[in-house]
C-alpha cells in the first residue's frame, strides 16, 4: 500500500471518528473532569507542573524517602548498638580488671586506676574497628536511574500494575558496571544484568519510542523474556525495533540471529555494512563478568544516526 | 446559561445564542481546533463558522448534547480546513503525527473486495471503540477525536507519558485486526 493510499485511510479513519457515540464523548469528557480553560482554549490546571512532577517523579522521590528513612534507622540503631556495646566492653573490660586486680592483689599485683581504663579503653576502641562498616545508602538520583518509567505489554495498562514494575526495579544500581543488586542480595552477592541500563540514551532525530516489556513463551531459540523499544518517526516510513535481551551465562551462538557482534569489535562500519541495503538485523553483545547481554537492531534507519544510538548504550 | 435555554434561543430565531453559545463553549470548541489546526486565526474562523453552522442546523436540530454537536461541527470543520491547507503536503505538526498513527491501522489486505461507505465505517468505528475497555476507549478518543498530544493525555488522567504511548499503540493494533477481520477496505 503506497503512502498516498495510507494517509487518505488515515483520513477516513479520523473523519469516521466524526460520528462516534455521544455516550463515549461524554464518558470521555467526564472521566477528564472537566477542566477550565482560558481564553485561548489552553486547559488552565492549577499547579500543572508541580502535579506532573509529583505524577511522574512522586514514585521514585517516595522511594528515595524510604531509603532515607530506613537507612538512618538503621545507622541510628548502628550507633547506639555500638555504643552499648562499647560500653559493655568497657564495663566488662573493667571487670575482668577488678578480677585480675583481685586476683593480683591477691598475688601482690596492683594496677592504677588510670591503666584499668585506658586499657578499658583500648579495648572498647578494638571493638568498635571490628564492627562491620555501614553499607552506603543508595542516593536519590541512584534509585531514579534504577527505575526508569517502562511501559508493560499485556492486556492491563493500569497504573499499579506499573508500580509493581517500578517497585520491582527500585533498588541499588551500579550504573558502571549496569548490574542490579536485588534487595535481599547483600547476603547473597548475586548480581543480575540490568537490561535497563542498555537502552540507549541517545535517539535519532524525530524518533518516537515505545518502550514495552516481552515474555516470549512460544520462542524457542531466544530467550523467553526482553525489553523492546519500538521507535518510529513521523515524517517518514522508517522503524525499527531494539531488543534487549539478558542471555545469562550462556554465550550466544552463531545461528541466533544475522550478524553478531562483540562490544569491542562494534563500531560505525558495521553499522553501516548492516544497513548498506536500508534494512538490517543485527546484535551487540555486551559482557559484564560472567554474563552476556545481547542487544538487537531489527529495521531501517540512517546508518549515522542508527549508529549514534548504538554506541550511546553504555551500561 | 443552560443548554435547554440556548437552544431555546435558536428556536426562538434570538441572535443572542450565538453569543450565548460563544460564552458557554468558545473556549472549548477553540481548543478543538487548534489542537488540529495550531493556528489562532484558523482556529478562530472555524470556532465562528461553527456558530453559523449550528445557527443553519437549529432549528429543526435540537441536539441531546449541545457540546458533542458543537464540538464535532468545530472537528469536522477544522480538518476539512486542515486538509485544504496540506493536501498532500508533508510537514511538521501534530495531525501529521495523528495521521501516521492512525495509518498504522489501514488493514494490510482484505478477503474481500467490498467497499464500506463513510457511514458503514462509522459504525464499524463505533463498535470497535464499544470492545475496548473505558480508560483505552478515553485515551484513543482524546488522541484521534480531540487530537490532544501525548503530555495533555498523560497530565488529564495521571498517567505517565508511556503508558498513555504503550495504550495507543496497543488500541491501533486491536483496531488494525479489528477492520481486517471486519473485511473494512480504506
Amino acid at each position: 500500500m503506497s503512502e498516498r493510499e495510507k494517509r487518505e485511510g488515515a483520513m477516513r479513519i479520523f473523519e469516521a471518528l466524526s460520528g462516534v457515540d455521544e455516550q463515549y464523548l461524554e464518558v470521555c469528557e467526564r472521566e477528564a473532569g472537566g477542566q477550565a480553560a482560558d481564553s485561548r482554549g489552553k486547559k488552565v490546571i492549577p499547579f500543572a507542573g508541580l502535579a506532573r512532577f509529583s505524577r511522574k517523579y512522586g514514585k521514585f522521590v517516595a522511594a528515595a524517602l524510604v531509603f532515607g528513612v530506613v537507612g538512618a534507622g538503621y545507622l541510628g540503631m548502628h550507633s547506639l548498638r555500638m555504643g552499648k556495646e562499647a560500653s559493655m566492653s568497657t564495663n566488662m573490660a573493667i571487670a575482668d580488671q577488678e578480677v585480675q586486680q583481685a586476683e593480683g592483689q591477691s598475688n601482690g599485683m596492683a594496677y592504677s586506676s588510670g591503666m584499668l581504663q585506658g586499657e578499658a579503653a583500648a579495648k572498647a576502641d578494638s571493638s568498635v574497628e571490628e564492627m562491620p562498616e555501614a553499607v552506603p545508602e543508595p542516593t536519590w538520583e541512584a534509585a531514579l536511574e534504577a527505575a526508569p518509567e517502562v511501559a508493560v505489554s499485556g492486556d492491563s495498562s493500569d497504573e499499579s500494575m506499573l508500580k509493581d514494575n517500578v517497585q520491582d526495579q527500585v533498588n541499588s544500581v551500579d550504573r558502571n558496571a549496569g548490574v542490579v543488586q536485588s534487595s535481599n542480595s547483600r547476603n547473597q552477592e548475586k548480581t543480575v544484568p540490568d537490561v535497563y541500563a542498555y537502552v540507549p540514551k541517545v535517539w535519532p532525530r524525530g524518533c518516537v519510542t515505545e518502550q514495552q516489556w516481552i515474555a516470549n513463551k512460544e520462542a524457542q531459540s531466544e530467550s523467553s523474556q526482553y525489553l523492546e523499544v519500538s521507535g518510529s518517526y513521523p515524517d517518514r516510513q522508517e522503524t525499527f525495533t531494539l531488543r534487549i535481551m539478558d542471555l545469562g551465562e550462556q554465550m550466544p551462538g552463531a545461528d541466533r540471529i544475522g550478524k553478531t557482534y562483540m562490544e569491542a569489535e562494534f563500531d560505525e562500519s558495521c553499522v553501516a555494512k548492516e544497513l548498506a541495503s536500508g534494512a538490517g538485523d543485527f546484535g551487540v553483545i555486551y559482557q559484564r563478568g560472567e554474563h552476556y547481554v545481547l542487544v538487537r537492531f531489527i529495521g531501517s534507519g540512517d546508518a549515522k544516526e542508527v549508529w549514534e544510538m548504538m554506541a550511546s548504550i553504555r551500561p | 446559561m443552560k443548554d435547554t435555554e440556548i437552544l431555546d434561543l435558536y428556536w426562538a430565531r434570538n441572535e443572542s445564542a450565538i453569543t450565548e453559545t460563544q460564552a458557554a463553549y468558545g473556549n472549548y470548541c477553540y481548543s478543538i481546533a487548534f489542537h488540529i489546526l495550531h493556528g489562532k486565526e484558523d482556529s478562530e474562523e472555524c470556532v465562528n463558522d461553527t456558530w453559523m453552522r449550528a445557527w443553519n442546523a437549529i432549528p429543526p436540530a435540537r441536539p441531546a448534547r449541545l457540546s458533542l454537536f458543537l464540538g464535532t461541527i468545530t472537528r469536522n470543520l477544522s480538518f476539512d480546513r486542515w486538509k485544504q491547507k496540506n493536501a498532500m503536503k508533508r510537514g511538521s505538526g501534530e495531525m501529521e503525527a495523528t495521521l501516521d498513527e492512525l495509518a498504522e491501522c489501514i488493514p494490510d489486505k482484505s478477503n474481500t473486495e467490498e467497499i464500506v461507505a463513510q457511514k458503514e465505517l462509522e459504525r464499524q468505528i463505533n463498535l470497535f471503540l464499544g470492545t475496548l475497555k473505558e480508560k483505552e476507549r478515553n485515551i484513543f478518543l482524546r488522541r484521534y477525536w480531540y487530537a490532544e498530544e501525548y503530555g495533555e493525555i498523560a497530565d488529564r488522567y495521571g498517567l505517565n507519558l508511556n503508558t498513555v504511548k504503550t495504550t495507543l499503540f496497543r488500541v491501533r493494533g486491536k483496531l488494525k485486526a479489528y477492520l481486517e477481520q471486519e473485511g473494512v477496505v480504506l
